[in-house]
């Protein structure tokens, strides 16, 4: 009976069946929830994609290009406490949630066990929590506010009920000498190329040093054209028939070597004959070869 | 735009890489020719500065590329904000800046107010100013805005004039202005009654209902003196939440500046095809018809989303919350998220159809949505018990 109904109210309601589930996400108003010694200031107030802008003004567009639902935004205060403005960001998925919270931490700044992860800084907290982004930032001066942001923090997270789990992508990445913090997923024109998109890369040796990068495609075909497009905007300098390594120059991002590998498309950049530059692109070759058998 | 013709752009426009403005940049000391193309310029109100109609906005770019190719391109000026990844995007700009004479571009940027008055609110902001300064390595911006003002009492604030008047005495700013997507026309006659505003950044598009006030106060304001920059000249890039209906950005921005008043705009751009398309604009603002027809045609399409202007409230005889049940239409239909639809119903405390009883509606939406039709329709989810949906 249960699933005949469910079914019923679906159809009544005339909505396509989505791919994969939405998260969940608490019922409003209660998505910041209540914290022992902390009051919530104003009522928290929820945007969607088409209002973020009210909130955080341009900042919106990168949002909503990392497929942002919605955000839920209140003030919490405690006595003789700061001010600590909380911000909770629900993407469409954890790839997309880790993808804005990538775009917004720096190397610079300092890991926090919260969450899947989180990084602190003066006046500000960071946490991704599966598919959620929260951000909690205080201007109240003259506190040191890291132990009362922490606070929020992880109750929010305990809130939000979420498995601690990061991309899996990020894993086929190479290890060693990858730079704490630098590990991103570009939602789409990496590079400025408008089909090089949902991309996983990490820096090594340095924060502005060997750039790797990493694309998924649903097959190998699909791999193929997309490499077919970026030789020809690029030009060829070298490559290995049959061996999958190209590699190119790009007159906007210097020399790029690229792995075609199954439906895996990799590459390194930022660092060209460098001994790092070939220890990565094999470790590369290695790790997506490890990941597709 | 076909890799061949984006190619084929970018070397052509490294070449016109030279703009009236860009005397002895880099860009033009490197490629050391004459310029092939002509940008159509014009000028940003008292501040006298020539800018090309279409200029960059860096927001979401992360790609230094990009922008070497934008300032290649003639789009010599870029937008940013203190906010725009949490510092990040100004910290880019800042890299990639360095390496220009610094009277090759001109560099605006935005900060909010965090409220309050006195003195205390002038040194926070300035404060913020200072912040950003270093990140772009500059000793000043060209153009420093007040971010995100929605009102007349924000943009004439005291503390706000008297924060702007310091940035720009103290040499932090070459001039300064406001930016506003709310309420913009009493905003944008606040900036030209303040008398400290030179510049404005202000939404508007094609698709804004109230477009002709806006363009009555963007007429005002450049008599007044106060140059004006659009922005959201794309209208969120897409007719439909899905994506599936693309605005054409050419048309777009094109609408916009055939009010010559609209002294440039600042799309966002982050590939090199969006730049080329873009920057083509800069050569050319004559509309076909064609385009003219893609903006009226999607504009009266209209989409699931719900503006919220409240246009329909003042005909339903129950005083029912349209909007919020509209909320929840987007959700169900767009997001395609029952719970969240559900609990803003319940949020309501609307149990069925609270339409049930009126023999026709009175409720008029300024979008054209059939309003009875879809409260009667979305309506049903307060049936469903929650756990079917959780």
């Amino acid at each position: 009976m249960n699933r005949s109904f469910c079914r019923i109210a679906l159809l009544l309601c005339g909505c396509c069946l989505v791919t994969g589930p939405a998260a969940a996400f608490p019922p409003l108003p209660e998505a910041l929830p209540e914290i022992p010694g902390w009051t919530v200031l104003r009522e928290p107030v929820v945007y969607d994609a088409s209002t973020l802008w009210e909130a955080i003004n341009g900042a919106a567009d990168l949002f909503v290009s990392y497929g942002v639902v919605d955000m839920h935004m209140g003030y919490y205060s405690a006595t003789g406490g700061p001010e600590v403005r909380a911000e909770v960001y629900r993407h469409d998925s954890p790839e997309t949630g880790f993808g804005i919270f990538s775009q917004e931490r720096s190397p610079q700044n300092t890991h926090v066990a919260i969450g899947t992860t989180a990084v602190i800084d003066e006046g500000m907290l960071n946490i991704l929590c599966g598919s959620y982004y929260v951000k909690l930032s205080t201007n109240t001066p003259g506190k040191s506010t890291a132990k009362e942001l922490t606070t929020i923090g992880a109750a929010i997270v305990k809130h939000l009920a979420q498995s601690p789990v990061l991309p899996g992508m990020l894993a086929v990445l190479p290890v060693g000498g990858r730079v704490p913090n630098s590990e991103k997923y570009v939602a789409d024109s990496y590079l400025g190329y408008g089909f090089l998109r949902r991309v996983f890369t990490a820096r090594y040796g340095a924060p502005e040093g060997c750039e790797v990068f990493l694309i998924a495609h649903e097959d190998a075909g699909q791999a193929s054209r997309t490499l077919d497009a970026y030789k020809k905007v690029t030009e060829p300098v070298s490559g290995i028939a049959g061996s999958g390594h190209l590699r190119v120059r790009d007159e906007h991002n210097g020399l790029v070597d690229l792995l075609l590998r199954g439906r895996m498309l990799g590459g390194v950049r930022g660092c060209p004959d460098t001994p790092l530059h070939s220890t990565l692109l094999r470790e590369l070759q290695d790790r997506i070869d490890a990941a597709i058998r | 735009m076909n890799a061949v013709d984006r190619r084929s752009f970018l070397k052509t426009s490294a070449l016109g890489a030279a703009g009236a403005l860009l005397t002895g940049s880099v860009s033009a000391q490197e490629q050391g020719k004459t310029p092939k193309k002509t940008l159509l310029r014009r000028t940003l109100g008292k501040t006298g500065l020539q800018l090309p109609v279409v200029s960059m906005g860096v927001m979401r770019a992360d790609n230094p590329g990009l922008v070497r190719a934008a300032l290649a391109a003639g789009m010599v000026h870029l937008d940013t904000a203190h906010g725009y990844q949490e510092g990040k995007n100004e910290e880019m700009l800042g890299e990639v800046l360095k390496a220009y004479p610094r009277e090759s571009f001109v560099i605006a940027s935005k900060v909010q107010s965090e409220g309050g008055g006195g003195t205390a609110a002038v040194q926070q902001w300035l404060a913020k100013v200072d912040m950003s300064l270093r990140r772009l390595q500059m000793d000043h911006v060209d153009i420093l805005y007040l971010h995100s003002i929605k009102s007349r009492s924000d943009a004439l604030a005291p503390a706000m004039l008297e924060a702007l008047r310091l940035a720009r005495e103290s040499g932090r700013a070459r001039f300064v202005g406001l930016s506003t997507h709310k309420n913009e026309p009493e905003v944008i006659d606040a900036a030209i009654e303040s008398g400290v505003y030179e510049v404005v950044l202000t939404a508007v598009n094609f698709k804004q209902d109230h477009y002709p006030e806006v363009h009555n106060a963007i007429g005002r304001a450049v008599k007044a003196g106060i140059g004006i920059v659009g922005m959201k000249t794309m209208a969120g890039g897409f007719f439909d939440k899905a994506k599936k209906r693309p605005v054409n950005c050419k048309a777009a921005l094109k609408f916009v500046l055939q009010d010559e008043n609209v002294c440039t705009t600042i799309p966002g751009i982050t590939s090199f095809d969006q730049l080329a398309e873009n920057a083509s604009v800069n050569e050319d603002l004559t509309m076909s018809e064609e385009e003219k027809a893609s903006l009226v045609s999607g504009r009266l399409e209209g989409g699931l989303y719900c503006q919220g202007c409240e246009h329909c409230v003042p005909g339903c005889p129950k005083g029912l919350p349209i909007p919020d049940m509209m909320r929840a239409y987007m959700y169900t239909y767009g997001y395609r998220d029952l719970a969240l639809a559900q609990s803003v119903f319940r949020t309501l405390g609307i149990p069925g159809n609270p339409c049930d009883g009126c023999s026709s509606c009175g409720a008029e939406c300024a979008k054209g949505f059939d309003v009875a039709e879809r409260i009667a329709d979305v309506s049903r989810i307060s049936a469903i018990p929650a756990e079917f949906l959780s």
